[in-house]
């Protein structure tokens, strides 16, 4: 049995966002797979306890909250580690919002981190615009063994339904990463279309709030991530205009499956695997087996 | 926010005054960083009492940038608390090269060099007998005794008991020797300090400084740079993160006796390091070490069996060469200033830029998947 030692900011048992969500089906499937794994969980705040006892495997997975220190220890110990990358942190310090400039390439945090990350035995991006955007920062990673593991989603959360769609469009948090500004742009050119915004409300600098919005956009604020499904399935389309290069962007995907029809740009991660233009049967087969892609990769260097 | 003073100018910086009772104030640094609209809040000295400056003004866009100016007074490993806050610092500079290797060592990636502290040594040089005197009389020192001069705070974590037992020892030792001792700290604070002097047989040959005036007055650096001139040797046995008087001392050609350990061995050229007894760990996790009053007093022996060797020469030039506040120390900030300014911006730390041309043309490629 190899023991597994699963670093994250949060514990990825009653955390829903993105990048808990995936973790939690990754490592879920890790324990179902019966005597080949001891998994355990390590969450910021707890330092580098532990790790002494890690044997076999590392797995960096959103993990920001965690010193310096703890990746020195990392190192030390010896053990096979994992890097997988969320979005753009720790190559970017604003994550998501990763500006792809020229400075990019000479960033300090790139000349802190390269050496973490060439050492270790696995780098895991969430799609092949993830990796591309990571590589045109980071072109000497580009001969690191890698994998490609798309977000993980319960895809029977996400059924067709049978239900009425308004021809509304949704978007997710329309904060300026997730291309506030382009959807307000979008919303302009099209004000027969209704377009209903939950989650976050951020126009940018500069800009007021919800009373900024233009007469065709609504702002429902924060719904929980149960009850997205029942969004999904009433709205016709699901809106994602984002101004800098998504990892993968699960609500688009988790969208897509329930139904909506997509209105979105090539920053979405999701799109630049070939397989998401195959149909909604063949991107639930990718996305419901992304744990195995994850594992398969795991086992190829263990 | 009250603020519980005056604004005051020295050399015509503002001083502000602090804005609550809490002895570190950083609820008063925050503060004045944003209504100042200050770029940088550099904290200097101890970083295991901060918490508020590290958790907001680390690593937060459109505030001020954190940089610690760090005294390191504990030996490996650094507590992971202390080590977490100082990932936050934009920057750690230590105090000495020392603490640089041992924070790199441990993983850091934002320490810069080490800058020493300085001295004016036109002030802080040697000094002819005739010149310190009258500072020898005030201090009780004779010129046919062997003097010791403690320049200490009386703090837990100077090790008063330990210098007290070393000093009756080697009087114990040296019977036909004059002692004289003067003790330039508050009589009373961690430690009653005239009680332990009177209980090791003390008393008579101890003097203290002025209380009255080490609470109200101002002891200027040419009469201390005298005082430690007159004495024959000092003691500083506490882990130091750097250790005024090790330097002050031999700036003057007067030996130091300090630990082997924390910032001392790399600032000693005149005078003895005592190693460790052994070591606390504090209750915020640092290990600190303990001297011995067996080995102290064996360098108090090494100090008088020297005297007249010469010795001290190695020390005032030392310091000399790379102590001075103006030809050593300040080129130095400026420098480090400079790499915090640089590196600040570098790091985009003042919020998220605008994308590139080539991703905003992308964004505005709009398509429909049915």
């Amino acid at each position: 049995m190899k023991k597994v030692f699963w670093m994250q900011d949060f514990d990825i048992m009653s955390v829903s966002s993105g990048a808990e969500l995936t973790d939690r089906e990754i490592f879920m499937a890790g324990i179902a797979r019966g005597n080949a794994y001891d998994m355990i969980l390590a969450v910021a705040g707890g330092g580098s306890a532990g790790l002494a006892d890690a044997d076999d495997l590392i797995v960096v997975s959103n993990s920001t909250k965690f010193s310096m220190v703890a990746f020195d220890h990392i190192l030390h110990t010896g053990c096979r580690f994992v890097f997988f990358f969320h979005d753009f942190w720790p190559l970017c310090t604003y994550r998501l919002y990763y500006p792809m400039l020229e400075r990019c390439k000479h960033c300090p945090n790139k000349s802190a981190w390269l050496p973490v990350w060439r050492a270790s035995d696995l780098l895991v991006w969430m799609s092949p615009l993830h990796r591309e955007a990571w590589l045109w920062a980071c072109p000497e990673l580009e001969d690191h063994p890698y994998a490609l593991v798309p977000s993980a989603i319960r895809v029977q959360d996400f059924p067709l339904g049978d239900s009425e769609r308004k021809d509304t469009a949704l978007v997710v948090n329309m904060v300026p990463f997730k291309g506030s500004a382009n959807v307000l742009e979008y919303a302009s050119e099209h004000p027969d279309i209704a377009i209903t915004v939950v989650g976050g409300l951020d126009l940018g600098p500069g800009k007021g709030q919800s009373n900024a919005l233009p007469a065709n956009i609504t702002h429902l604020g924060s719904v929980p991530h149960f009850a997205m499904p029942e969004l999904y399935r009433g709205c016709k389309w699901f809106l994602s205009l984002p101004g800098t290069p998504q990892p993968f962007e699960r609500v688009v995907t988790e969208a897509y499956l329930s139904g909506c029809e997509l209105i979105v740009n090539e920053n979405v991660g999701a799109l630049s695997y070939d397989w998401f233009h195959a149909g909604r049967d063949v991107v639930a087969e990718h996305v419901k087996g992304a744990p195995d892609v994850f594992w398969g990769a795991v086992e190829g260097i263990l | 926010m009250w603020q519980r003073g005056r604004v005051e100018h020295f050399e015509g910086i503002p001083v502000l005054p602090g804005l609550t009772e809490e002895p570190y104030d950083e609820d008063g640094a925050i503060y004045y960083s944003e209504e100042g609209g200050f770029d940088l809040v550099l904290t200097v000295g101890d970083v295991w009492p901060l918490h508020q400056i590290p958790r907001e003004l680390g690593n937060s866009p459109w505030r001020a940038k954190w940089v610690q100016y760090l005294a390191m007074d504990w030996t490996d490993p650094t507590p992971p608390a202390a080590a977490f806050n100082l990932g936050r610092a934009a920057y750690v500079i230590p105090y000495t090269s020392d603490g640089q290797r041992r924070l790199q060592e441990q993983g850091l990636t934002n320490v810069l060099p080490y800058i020493w502290h300085g001295l004016d040594t036109k002030v802080w040089r040697p000094y002819r007998q005739d010149e310190t005197d009258a500072a020898a009389r005030s201090a009780g020192f004779q010129p046919d005794a062997f003097n010791v001069l403690i320049a200490q705070a009386n703090q837990e974590r100077k090790h008063w008991p330990e210098m007290l037992i070393a000093l009756a020892l080697f009087r114990e030792r040296n019977p036909h020797l004059a002692l004289r001792i003067f003790c330039h700290t508050f009589a009373h604070g961690d430690y009653d300090l005239k009680s332990m002097v009177e209980a090791h047989g003390l008393g008579s040959i101890v003097k203290w400084a002025s209380q009255e005036y080490l609470s109200t007055g101002y002891f200027d650096d040419t009469s201390m740079a005298k005082l430690f001139a007159a004495a024959d040797c000092v003691l500083d046995v506490a882990a130091e993160g750097f250790g005024f008087s090790i330097i002050q001392s031999q700036s003057v050609g007067t030996p130091v006796i300090a630990l082997n350990a924390c910032a001392a061995p790399e600032l000693v050229r005149t005078g003895v390091l005592i190693e460790p007894r052994s070591y606390v760990i504090r209750s915020d996790l640092m290990r600190v070490p303990l001297p011995d009053s067996g080995l102290l007093a064996d360098a108090l022996d090494e100090v008088l069996i020297r005297q007249g060797s010469g010795w001290e020469q190695e020390g005032v030039e030392f310091i000399r060469e790379n102590f001075d506040w103006d030809r050593h120390i300040v080129p130095q900030w400026l420098e480090r200033l400079d790499v915090i300014e640089r590196g600040i911006e570098a790091r985009c730390a003042w919020g998220p830029l605008t994308p590139s041309e080539q991703l905003l043309q992308r964004a505005k490629q709009v398509r429909y998947l049915p």
